[in-house]
């Protein structure tokens, strides 16, 4: 380290940004601990929702060949899930890589219907679950709180606390480059806390970053919202009818035969030049005015642009084509740096394993400020107890929860009423039970050791029960060529295998023990 | 090369980049190569100019796979990982060494 750069960070600019970083970690650890957590499920989303959706698996259904006729096989899909009622709009999403189906969904006049077909045209039983894509995801971005976007609200305000913390925690670490690559596992636990999160701070930091940073540009429309109330009066669909190239207009009212859509498919194909037809939407349907939207599949390209071509649904003509500008192509470019969305699977393993790193970086900074406390201040008080109760809730009690619901997505049977809710409803009270056990049993500690077990028990149960209900072991899936349900299943393996071995340490012990706690997270 | 051995090529360059920059910094030099001296400056700098070499072969192997958007990202995130498997290798080498000597 040079004098100057010694200069540059005094002691007491470091004093400073260590409360900062402090208070943000503690109070909204738990918080950003569910962020990263759910926000590294959705890379996989897709084959978490084929392990949750069995009909929809590659062992199940054909993989499509040839390219879909949407007037053969689409439309007449539409019209039996209307089941005779006035169409209003539609769009369905072709099958891809990872979703071998077709996803319908279909607004009519008296309320919507959806369904997942195949690609030859039949229409699936209901999948019953909401599944990663549903829930998992929108829980990382939103909280499910939509109503006046309470919760990307608060979700953004926790990442801008984590871009914070992050560049605090740059400042405050004093050795930098002489503790790079440095992690003590043996002796005082509260100095491998410290490497672990230094560690998982400094080498992570281009990710997490950008990933920090990337998830605040997506929203950032919502979270400020001047330029849209000054120029579009508050819409926000406007702005973005605008600034994404979108096309609408109100139905005329007047019945009016469809156009066919294969030729439109072809045309828009014509001017992307290259990729594939991802999503079609057809809005206002059988009226004068309808309008029928393509959006090209990104999976080839950073960028979430998704070009979308607008047509006459009437006449078929070209109704709008518009390249996005520089900032909205910016702003895609970022949008899809965070969504990784594209087909490429070392990338989507290392979104993955550097989003868990995230939960190691969080949850050690939460760890290193109790064991701290307990040296500080001797007995535990309230304050340390409600924190400690928050970490072991958000770590262990997140991952019970997480895989109550895969369990409880095999073991319900298909006729329960309201089956996605009630998987649901499995989550959030066994996670809410978790939390209280947390805060029941922190006396000295969390209780790590029955909550790891508790993790093995459900993470290992999920196996056994994906066997048990689809006949599907990982020996089968493998032979079928089933990688998601390979993988999902291999993923929970090893963190039956991680929590159980470190639950059987911690009981022997009856001390928390950092570096298995961080490989517990890394594992989940 | 062909494309399934490209990805391991890859993180295998950064992975020997980042064992080079480890073995420059004083404590893991003294920890796992000589206990009684610093590295000497020849060598910190032939393992630094090693370290740049096989970082930008890395970053062109990766573009050359990829193409530069999807190259420049893979080779970011590949830094990340070869960075935290050279630090398990440092905490897995020193680890013994420790608990001798205590």
């Amino acid at each position: 380290m040079t004098a100057g750069k010694r200069k540059l960070i005094s002691p007491a600019l470091r004093a400073a940004m260590l409360w900062p970083h402090t208070w943000a970690g503690v109070t909204l650890g738990g918080l950003l601990m569910l962020v990263f957590f759910m926000g590294s499920l959705a890379v996989f989303a897709s084959e978490i929702d084929r392990w949750m959706m069995p009909d929809t698996r590659i062992g199940a259904v054909e993989t499509p060949e040839a390219a879909i006729s949407l007037d053969r096989t689409v439309v007449p899909l539409v019209e039996r899930l209307a089941a005779g009622r006035v169409v209003r709009d539609w769009f369905v999403q072709l099958p891809d890589e990872r979703r071998p189906v077709m996803a319908l969904r279909v607004r009519t006049e008296s309320g919507t219907a959806g369904g997942m077909a195949t690609a030859d045209g039949a229409l699936l039983p209901p999948v019953g679950t909401l599944g990663a894509s549903s829930f998992f995801y929108p829980l990382h971005y939103s909280l499910h709180l939509r109503a006046g976007f309470v919760g990307y609200w608060i979700v953004s305000f926790a990442s801008v606390a984590m871009l914070a913390g992050l560049i605090s925690g740059v400042i405050i670490h004093a050795r930098i480059f002489k503790d790079f690559f440095t992690f003590r596992n043996w002796g005082q636990l509260r100095r491998s806390l410290l490497d672990l999160h230094n560690l998982t701070g400094v080498l992570v930091l281009p990710f997490h970053l950008m990933i920090t940073f990337t998830g605040i540009v997506i929203i950032l429309p919502i979270v400020l919202p001047a330029g849209v109330q000054a120029l579009y009066g508050g819409d926000i669909q406007r702005f973005y009818d605008d600034a994404l190239g979108n096309y609408s207009r109100p139905r005329a009212g007047i019945p009016a035969a469809a156009a066919p859509l294969d030729p439109m498919v072809a045309e828009a194909r014509r001017l992307w030049g290259s990729g594939e037809a991802a999503v079609i939407f057809v809005y206002n349907a059988g009226d004068a005015a309808s309008v029928v939207r393509i959006n090209r599949d990104t999976g080839d390209r950073i960028s979430l642009d998704v070009q979308p071509v607008f047509f006459d649904g009437v006449t078929g003509a070209l109704l709008k084509y518009q390249p996005p500008g520089p900032m909205v192509a910016a702003h895609r470019v970022m949008s899809g740096l965070h969504f990784a969305a594209f087909e490429h699977w070392p990338l989507r393993w290392l979104y993955f394993l550097f989003g868990l790193t995230g939960c190691v970086l969080i949850g050690t900074g939460m760890l290193h400020w109790m064991e701290k406390r307990r040296v500080v201040h001797g007995r535990p008080g309230v304050g340390w107890r409600s924190v400690a109760a928050l970490t072991c809730g958000t770590t262990t009690g997140l991952l019970i929860a997480t895989l109550a619901m895969m369990a409880a997505n095999r073991l319900l049977p298909s006729g329960v009423p309201s089956r996605e809710l009630v998987e649901v409803g499995v989550f959030f009270l066994t996670w809410i039970a978790s939390a209280v056990h947390a805060a029941l049993r922190t006396r000295l500690d969390p209780p790590w050791s029955s909550q790891c077990a508790a993790v093995a028990l459900l993470a290992a149960a999920c196996v056994l029960l994906n066997w048990i209900t689809t006949g599907e072991h990982p020996v089968r899936a493998a032979a079928a060529g089933d990688w998601a349900v390979v993988g999902v299943d291999a993923v929970l393996a090893l963190t039956a295998a991680g929590a159980w071995s470190v639950s059987r340490r911690l009981a022997r012990r009856m001390r928390p023990e950092a570096s298995t706690l961080s490989r517990l997270t890394d594992h989940a | 090369m062909p494309d399934v051995l490209s990805f391991p090529a890859i993180f295998g360059l950064c992975y020997i980049a980042f064992a080079a920059l480890a073995l420059t910094v004083e404590r893991h030099w003294r920890d796992l190569v000589d206990s009684r001296r610093p590295p000497p400056r020849r060598t910190v700098l032939r393992l630094r100019c090693a370290a740049a070499l096989s970082l930008t072969a890395a970053l062109s192997a990766a573009v050359h796979r990829d193409g530069a958007g999807f190259g420049i990202l893979l080779w970011v995130l590949a830094l990340t990982a070869g960075a935290l498997a050279v630090s398990a290798t440092v905490t897995w080498r020193c680890r013994p060494a420790r608990g001798r000597t205590r």
